[in-house]
């Protein structure tokens, strides 16, 4: 993948000693990172070692027991999802068909999801149909969803232009921060060469990324920084991957090796907890 | 350039299958009904009735004559608005079967203000019907919240509030609302000015108790049609229905739409009760709704909960209703043989795979004939 | 105050307690099953009505008590097979074709008595005698409850022993502890080998055959006849106390003898200067605020958020 060098500017995410504390799953301890615009952070790890609640917990769909989050520099406590995404974070979940779509309903449908009741799609408590169908018609051509028409339910499309669908909604919203989970698992070739392109396009707009992937190769070839997350800690953090092999990380990935924690909170800045 | 060539034959395909998929369900309604009328006539033959005369009395019966045409109306304006009230929740994918302590709160209410409260012209009919809705919205809300706030299971939730409002309608029509030195069980009757105006007295031939409900109802459905296609609460009621995890990532609050759904489920219901309290009866009776609120539910699955087509779907079931009544009469077969036929529809209805199969079958001959 | 303790301490109503809950155990405990294997029975009041309605027709016409009752036992099981292959075949809704199957059942039972006996209320006019009582020997001399155990049903007798017969078949036999996997994690269960749909058919069969005990204990078990409608949403009741009895076969057992004992109670209380139909809204009444308060505590056991969406 080329890629021009990251150009990061200002905050985009900061998490400060979140603690999670699971009812089922795996719990958090501790996690201090920072995702600054205009780079993609990388999250490696053995897939259910607190990827996922992480994502979740950022998202505003699992509430943290301590800690603070910081979006573009708004305390995200107390937020719900809408708050959330309102705060300028977008959320391509690890498994579309649970809740990256409603699959039974239009793509025209789904691409509206955190945005139908704002103008133009809406006026005067009313939505706007032909609205509705320009922004799915220009999702469609944007992202080259390919589908022969926008009222197809979502579960007619293949894995490929499904999960387009989803990453269309979530970058045409312009977050700050995108959190981009398994974002190519179960998709051809061609989608996924795309869904890079489109990455990178993002952070080099001025988005901060955070990649959550099980493909090393994936994250190296993607990630201007990367984590690494074992056991709901984060146990690496590598602010240069030019250089880095899997085979290291993945040391890390097993527990063989760890950095200090004092290295992988070197140099974040205080944020107080709300 | 021949991406757009792929394109155009994608959708003109696109386009095909959706118009023989439509074909295909509109097909699949009407072989529904003929199989569950082709059950009936077997039942009836089976049984040593002649269905032939049973289903002659049963389909031109209720157009006979122009009060049994009003009579069928009528009917039919309670039974849609119960399905209407149970579209809306099962659009949320909520299985509210609390229709019917709606209707009887909704009744209850606009009795109370219809006997009571004296009001001029006009408010008189729209203050009860305002009432009824309230009071059904009212008992939409307890199982709504119960299910939206604290997960507890609707389907018990509703049932169990239709055996206690059953109950208390029951004491308060046999007790503190029984018409003083009648002996016949019945409340007082409204007051003059509170009642929907009867059709016959703008068409001028005798129609029976139906009555301007009818518009209402009508009105209702396609305002309910607006709510959920046009408006952003509709859309959060379909998507919350179609997977409920997607629209809480979306950012919407389930559990208020969940309870909204309720709401609105329980105001439509509450009019149908107002409707019965001003429009037919005049009067709180017991009784009131009989089997109509579970039969709203039928009417409801027989639209796929889309409310124009419940209207339709009304129509049609109350007209079954009113044929049986009529069977009976000129023939020994019971009227119970409608609820047969009902629920043979039902029964063919719900299995989904039937259509799914026949769709999946034409596709694949689509295909080979190319 | 003191005449209510008289009546409810008196082995009168204790018997009138395990008389009234004897239709509740078996529905629910086919409502348990059923809820177990997966598939939620909304069929128990339609399995009850065919079953009280088939028992005293068969029992009115054959003269055999046993063969109605085996009848009804049958047509039960049969709607149980019904709807587990419209659920399972058809790929039905099991709520709407449990409303579908109750709509059946309230319409066939109906025109079936009116046509075979010209009756639009039920089969009073037919003779159809109704199931022994079981005096067990020795059992009198117990003080108090003797005399409430004694001459009690066959099926009540049934019934009290299907709690721990259900407790034994889910957590000591194979068939049980299949059942439950199928019923939580069906893909798991049908990866392991477990014969997923014949579990289910099973399951549901074994659900309409014990509704189908409770609705022939209506029609043959203290009356010798059957009413229209006559399980009065009982099959509905079940259903809440298999929720309430938070899907285990004690707590099942347990909130379906408390419906028995409210509804006894209600009846002893009309004899008191209460409108009977209030008195009646008490176990309804408290089914829902046990059902809040059980949700309640869940959602706080489990963490508010995740509820919402389930």
């Amino acid at each position: 993948m080329d890629r021009a060098p990251a150009r990061p500017t200002g905050s985009a995410l900061q998490v400060r000693g979140l603690t999670y504390e699971a009812p089922t799953g795996q719990s958090l301890q501790g996690i201090d990172f920072d995702v600054a615009a205009g780079e993609i952070v990388g999250l490696a790890g053995i897939e259910g070692n607190g990827q996922t609640e992480l994502a979740e917990i950022l998202a505003g769909l699992r509430r943290p027991t301590s800690g603070a989050i910081r979006v573009d520099g708004t305390d995200t406590a107390g937020l719900d999802v809408a708050g959330h995404r309102g705060a300028g974070i977008g959320y391509v979940p690890e498994d579309r068909l649970r809740n990256g779509a409603a699959l039974d309903e239009s793509i025209a449908d789904n691409l509206v999801v955190d945005r139908h009741h704002r103008a133009p799609l809406a006026r005067r408590g009313l939505l706007r149909p032909s609205a509705v169908r320009d922004h799915a018609e220009h999702l469609i051509e944007d992202y080259a969803i390919r589908t022969p028409d926008a009222s197809v339910p979502v579960r007619a499309l293949s894995g490929g232009n499904m999960q387009k669908v989803i990453v269309a909604r979530e970058l045409s919203a312009q977050p700050r921060l995108l959190i981009a989970s398994q974002v190519t698992r179960g998709v051809d070739i061609g989608a996924m060469r795309f869904m890079y392109e489109r990455l990178v396009a993002a952070r080099d707009a001025g988005a901060g990324v955070l990649l959550v992937s099980a493909d090393l190769t994936e994250l190296l070839a993607l990630a201007d920084r990367l984590l690494v997350i074992k056991d709901g800690r984060l146990v690496a953090r590598f602010d240069d991957t030019s250089g880095l092999t899997e085979k290291r990380v993945g040391l890390y990935m097993l527990s063989v090796e760890r950095h200090d924690p004092a290295h992988i909170a070197a140099g974040l800045e205080e944020v107080s907890a709300a | 350039m021949t991406g757009t060539l792929i394109e155009t034959e994608d959708r003109r395909e696109y386009k095909a299958t959706r118009r023989r998929d439509l074909a295909v369900d509109l097909s699949m309604a009407l072989a529904t009904i003929l199989a569950a009328l082709a059950i009936g006539f077997v039942v009836m033959l089976v049984t040593g009735n002649d269905p032939v005369e049973a289903y002659g009395a049963m389909l031109t019966g209720p157009l006979e004559r122009s009060f049994r045409v009003g009579r069928w109306l009528e009917d039919a304006t309670t039974l849609t608005l119960l399905g209407l009230s149970v579209a809306i929740p099962f659009r949320a994918r909520q299985i509210s079967l609390g229709a019917e302590s709606q209707l009887y709160a909704g009744a209850l209410a606009a009795a109370a203000v219809a006997i009571f409260l004296p009001l001029p012209p006009v408010v008189a009919v729209v203050v009860p019907l305002v009432a009824s809705a309230v009071a059904g919205a009212g008992m939409g809300l307890i199982p709504g919240s119960m299910k939206a706030r604290l997960g507890a299971n609707e389907i018990v939730a509703t049932l169990m509030l239709n055996a206690i409002v059953v109950r208390v309608y029951d004491y308060l029509v046999n007790g503190p609302l029984k018409e003083p030195g009648s002996s016949a069980v019945h409340s007082k009757s409204i007051q003059q000015d509170s009642a929907l105006t009867p059709l016959r007295d703008w068409f001028g031939i005798p129609l029976g108790r139906a009555n301007v409900g009818l518009l209402l109802m009508v009105l209702t459905a396609v305002a309910l049609w607006l709510l959920i296609t046009r408006t952003p609460l509709g859309y959060r009621i379909r998507m919350t229905g179609s997977n409920p995890e997607f629209a809480e990532y979306g950012g919407i609050r389930v559990p208020r739409v969940i309870e909204w759904s309720f709401v609105i489920g329980g105001a439509v219901a509450g009019l149908a009760g107002a409707h019965l309290v001003q429009g037919v009866y005049g009067r709180l009776e017991p009784g009131l709704a009989g089997s109509l609120a579970f039969e709203g539910i039928v009417v409801a699955l027989l639209a796929r909960n889309n409310p124009l087509v419940v209207v339709v779907a009304g129509l049609f079931y109350s007209y079954l209703r009113a044929g049986g009544d009529i069977m009976e009469q000129q023939t020994d077969v019971g009227t119970e043989i409608v609820v047969v036929i009902q629920a043979v529809i039902v029964l063919l209805v719900t299995a989904q795979a039937l259509p799914d199969l026949l769709k999946r079958r034409l596709a694949r001959k689509q295909v080979a004939a190319r | 105050m003191s005449a209510v303790l008289d009546v409810v301490l008196s082995s009168a109503f204790l018997a009138a307690v395990l008389r009234v809950s004897t239709p509740y155990l078996l529905a629910a405990f086919g409502g348990l099953v059923a809820e177990r294997a997966g598939v939620s029975n909304i069929a128990l009041e339609g399995q009850m009505l065919s079953a009280a309605c088939t028992g005293a027709l068969v029992a009115g016409y054959s003269g055999s008590v046993a063969r109605g009752a085996l009848c009804g036992v049958g047509v039960a099981t049969l709607l149980g097979l019904l709807l587990a292959a419209l659920r399972l075949e058809l790929g039905a809704d099991v709520i709407i074709a449990g409303i579908g199957l109750n709509l059946l059942a309230s319409g066939g039972t109906a025109y079936a008595v009116f046509t075979l006996l010209d009756d639009k209320g039920g089969t009073s006019g037919l003779k159809s005698g109704s199931l022994p009582a079981v005096p067990l020997p020795g059992i009198e001399s117990i003080p108090v409850l003797g005399d409430a155990l004694s001459g009690q049903n066959l099926v009540t007798w049934l019934a009290l022993l299907t709690a721990p017969v259900i407790a034994w078949l889910f957590y000591r036999a194979r068939f049980g502890f299949h059942l439950r996997a199928v019923g939580e994690m069906p893909d798991a269960a049908a990866s392991v080998g477990i014969p997923v749909r014949r579990v289910q058919y099973t399951g549901l069969a074994l659900s309409g055959a014990l509704a189908g005990l409770a609705g022939v204990f209506l029609s043959m078990g203290y009356v010798s006849f059957f009413v229209r409608d006559m399980t009065a949403g009982r099959g509905f009741i079940a259903l809440a106390a298999v929720f309430l009895g938070g899907l285990r076969p004690w707590g099942v057992f347990l909130a379906a003898l408390g419906f028995g004992t409210a509804e006894a109670l209600a009846v002893q209380l009309g004899t008191l200067d209460v409108p009977p139909q209030l008195v009646s809204t008490i176990p309804y009444a408290m089914t829902l605020v046990a059902l809040a308060v059980y949700a309640w505590r869940r959602t706080r056991q489990t963490g508010g958020e995740v509820a919402a969406a389930a």
